[in-house]
């Protein structure tokens, strides 16, 4: 080898490698803390789908062995609840698949300029049926005529029927349920749902919008109270989507409000 | 009910599935008293004796873990040796939790029908 061949010097900046090293530190622990939650999240998930199957396959198999005659009161019984409990499992894939496709970012939001406040005003109506058969006092009430805003009618609407779903469910017979359209700041258009229910202690409210974070205090005592635990995971979601908000106000004993919050677009 | 008729608190909070066990079991002739969450569990186990403690692991207010966490540390865990915790949970970790306070078993509940369930709790009351 002559003296005039000499072996390319990598000069390596230490200073760069320490910066890239850390990024790959603090991505690698990102990433474990994902898979962590993954994992928590298909333990949930199985469980809240052992269960509903649990429920299906002990019932048909009651019926099954019924010895009664065909389709007698206990038959037909015992296959209500199995279906029933079908519809459950559906809605359940469903939220999971949602969530699945919103957290891959797989969801893409058809925004069009809404009248928010016809809008919100058509689905309360929707849900006066439901809220006079539980006598509740289902109210609508905006403090502007009109507003437009910029968001996905679909995804939108599920926001609003899940927290006023979840009003007109938690809210006892007798009880009122009352819905708002606001402006604030000519910026930022809320729609609050308030309810007369059980309310949130402040220290349930955090888990209020985790996944199958349900509140169990809350609900304990009332009848038929069913859901997926996944619901308002996925408006908070849809709200981000939105780059808007979804916030609870609550007090233990006195109602909820539940504020969905749509930036107004100029 | 005769002195010889077996005692069995049940404990879970999915009221279809509290229905059909309690069903399967009063038909056996169990005496049973059936509860939907963890503190009226408690509060039966503190007020009577029973054969045989079937406890859901997620429940409401107290969950079975919790539950016999509480009993322990109120020196009362004597109730846990009758007790055969049941769970849909394919997490084995709260499984394992549960066995570390001496309790009799298991069941995970997608596992059995009503025949296979009965035959367990049998099996256990023996």
């Amino acid at each position: 080898m002559s003296s005039s061949q000499t072996t390319p010097k990598h000069v390596v900046d230490m200073e760069d490698l320490r910066k890239v090293a850390q990024s790959v530190y603090a991505r690698n622990a990102e990433l474990v803390k994902l898979d962590k939650m993954k994992d928590e999240f298909v333990a949930l998930a199985s469980h809240e789908l052992r269960t509903p199957l649990t429920i299906v396959k002990n019932y048909l198999w009651l019926a099954l062995h019924e010895k009664d005659e065909p389709l007698g009161s206990n038959t037909t019984k015992y296959i209500d609840i199995a279906a029933e409990t079908v519809d459950r499992l559906m809605f359940l894939v469903e939220d999971i698949l949602t969530i699945s496709r919103i957290e891959n970012g797989r969801v893409t939001l058809a925004k069009e300029d809404v009248d928010m406040v016809p809008f919100v005003r058509g689905l309360v109506e929707s849900y006066q049926v439901k809220a006079q058969e539980k006598q509740i006092r289902l109210s609508f009430e905006s403090s502007v005529d009109s507003q437009l805003v910029t968001f996905d009618k679909n995804r939108f609407t599920q926001v609003v029927i899940n927290i006023l779903g979840n009003a007109l469910k938690f809210t006892p017979v007798g009880g009122a349920v009352r819905v708002s359209v606001d402006i604030e700041d000519g910026a930022i258009c809320m729609v609050r749902v308030s309810d007369t229910g059980p309310g949130v202690a402040s220290d349930k409210q955090a888990s209020l919008f985790t996944k199958f974070g349900k509140i169990d205090d809350s609900y304990a005592n009332l009848p038929n109270v069913n859901g997926t635990g996944l619901g308002l995971y996925i408006s908070k979601e849809i709200m981000h989507l939105h780059e808007g908000t979804l916030t609870a106000e609550s007090v233990w004993g006195k109602g909820s409000t539940f504020i969905a919050s749509l930036p107004i677009t100029k | 009910m005769d002195d010889f008729t077996k005692t069995i608190l049940l404990a879970e909070d999915e009221s279809a599935l509290r229905d059909l066990y309690k069903n399967l079991l009063v038909k056996e002739g169990y005496d049973v008293t059936a509860v939907d969450n963890g503190q009226a569990a408690y509060d039966q186990l503190i007020s009577r004796k029973f054969d045989l403690l079937l406890l859901d692991i997620l429940m409401p207010k107290l969950s079975g873990l919790d539950l016999l966490e509480r009993l322990q540390k109120e020196d009362k865990l004597g109730a846990a040796v009758r007790t055969v915790m049941l769970t849909n949970l394919s997490d084995d970790s709260k499984i394992a939790e549960a066995l570390k306070y001496g309790i009799r078993g298991y069941m995970v509940k997608s596992n059995y029908t009503p025949d296979t369930f009965i035959e367990e709790v049998r099996h256990y009351l023996e």
